[in-house]
């Protein structure tokens, strides 16, 4: 049996006197998607931005993609690919200049050819070299999507990764997750769309004030969450 | 990725974003400028033959000019491309360094810009054989002043209020460097020679905040908001 893509013990996470996240544990596995959801405030984005090694737990064991974080930060950016509310591309330069930024950081090999497949797979081909500050909202969301996979990351870790996208955007961001799972790679969605809960994950977590509310198999915690809205 | 590279590739693309939007570079140049000819108006021109009053114009201007420039420097949480070096498999000690070097160009190319006007302004010349010793002293500032505007802008970046709280952070703490550069740029200015010493003060400030910055950005630059 493969190792998890992240396993989690114990996470806890607190800023001043405010618990964010109190004693998460979980393990995410190859192969799947699993989705965080809950109401805003709930620690989603919180748990996310630690994954992704932008924060630090106060206290838990984490591992992500077979890797002790904190300790082995960089290799764990290395196996990786993240989008969170901002597509992370300076505005300033065109989308294929970011992109080519990231994938000099990344030491993506023959990167024009992944720039040019990816930008062609999102519909961003014939607006590769306009500035990203001339994108819509929704281009901004794809050009996001394309950076987080420049360097075929083992782990997606997706903060509402449909913001902004529209019904064909939606329908590419679900095909390329299912893709990346059927490959053997895992995904972390943190979302509270629910329809994209059903059409992508294998598994969903519940949070709720920083804690585990529900874990189980997507459609069973998306029945019970529609259950207790109706309720 | 190596550490060398991971430097080499912040600074590249640091230096190439500036040369397509020139924002850092024009705001700490206009800095300067509006400095400079507020002080020339202000400062009485009898006392400003003084100088050590003439090298404290320049340095207060360069200080001034170098904090704007230092909090543009690292923008956590509000600037795409900080957030995705910090994304990046890269050590963060060279983000630190690759942001230090980009910052300490931009300063200079203000600093290099400034300096024909502040003769100008203010009737000055340096002597032909102090041009190296203010060069170096010059160079020497710029450089612990950048590493220690990038450390303590990544510390102050997610707080409320952080660009107000890096400049009373960081001019205290600047008081050292500042005071061996004004001692030897004054000197040069009135015609003797400053020595080792202020070079010597100024090479141990870059020093300690190279290596405080080399060890402590990881912990810097984590979110904490």
């Amino acid at each position: 049996m493969s190792a998890p893509a992240v396993s989690a013990r114990g996470l806890a996470k607190r800023f001043g006197p405010r618990e964010a996240l109190r004693g998460l544990t979980f393990d995410a596995e190859p192969g799947r998607c699993l989705a965080v959801v809950g109401h805003n405030g709930s620690g989603k984005t919180t748990l996310l931005r630690i994954l992704a090694t932008l924060s630090r737990a106060d206290a838990g064991e984490l591992s992500v993609a077979g890797r002790s974080l904190p300790k082995e930060s960089v290799a764990v950016r290395a196996r990786i690919g993240v989008v969170l509310d901002d597509a992370l591309l300076p505005s300033d330069l065109s989308l294929a200049e970011g992109l080519r930024m990231h994938a000099d950081l990344h030491g993506v090999p023959s990167p024009e050819a992944r720039i040019a497949e990816l930008c062609e797979r999102f519909g961003l081909a014939p607006r590769q070299d306009d500035p990203v500050r001339t994108f819509s909202r929704g281009m901004l969301q794809r050009a996001a999507l394309c950076r987080a996979l420049l360097h075929a990351p083992e782990l997606l870790l997706l903060d509402e990764p449909s913001n902004g996208l529209d019904a064909s955007g939606t329908a590419l961001l679900d095909a390329e997750i299912r893709a990346h799972c059927a490959r053997g790679g895992a995904a972390v969605l943190v979302t509270h769309d629910l329809e994209r809960v059903a059409a992508c994950a294998d598994r969903a977590l519940h949070l709720r004030s920083g804690r585990i509310d529900a874990d189980g198999p997507a459609a069973d915690v998306i029945r019970a969450l529609r259950g207790g809205a109706a309720a | 990725m190596t550490g060398w590279r991971a430097f080499s590739t912040v600074v590249r693309w640091d230096v190439a974003r500036e040369m397509r939007r020139r924002s850092t570079l024009a705001a700490m140049a206009a800095t300067a400028l509006v400095v400079l000819f507020v002080l020339s108006f202000a400062v009485d021109a009898r006392r400003a033959d003084d100088p050590r009053i003439r090298a404290g114009l320049l340095w207060v201007t360069w200080i001034l000019a170098g904090a704007v420039g230092a909090e543009r420097a690292f923008r956590g949480g509000r600037d795409a491309m900080t957030d995705g070096f910090l994304l990046a498999p890269i050590p963060r000690a060279s983000l630190f360094w690759g942001r230090t070097v980009s910052t300490f160009l931009f300063t200079t190319a203000m600093s290099a810009l400034s300096i024909p006007v502040f003769l100008v302004l203010f009737d000055a010349s340096v002597p032909s054989a102090g041009l190296a010793w203010l060069a170096a002293v010059s160079l020497l500032a710029l450089l612990g002043m950048s590493a220690l505007g990038v450390l303590l802008a990544s510390m102050t970046s997610s707080v409320r209020g952080g660009d107000v709280l890096l400049r009373l952070l960081m001019l205290p703490v600047l008081l050292p460097a500042v005071a061996a550069a004004v001692t030897g740029t004054g000197q040069l200015l009135g015609g003797q020679d400053p020595g080792i010493r202020p070079a010597a003060l100024l090479l141990a400030f870059d020093l300690t905040f190279l290596g405080a910055g080399h060890l402590l950005f990881d912990h810097a630059a984590e979110d904490r908001t």
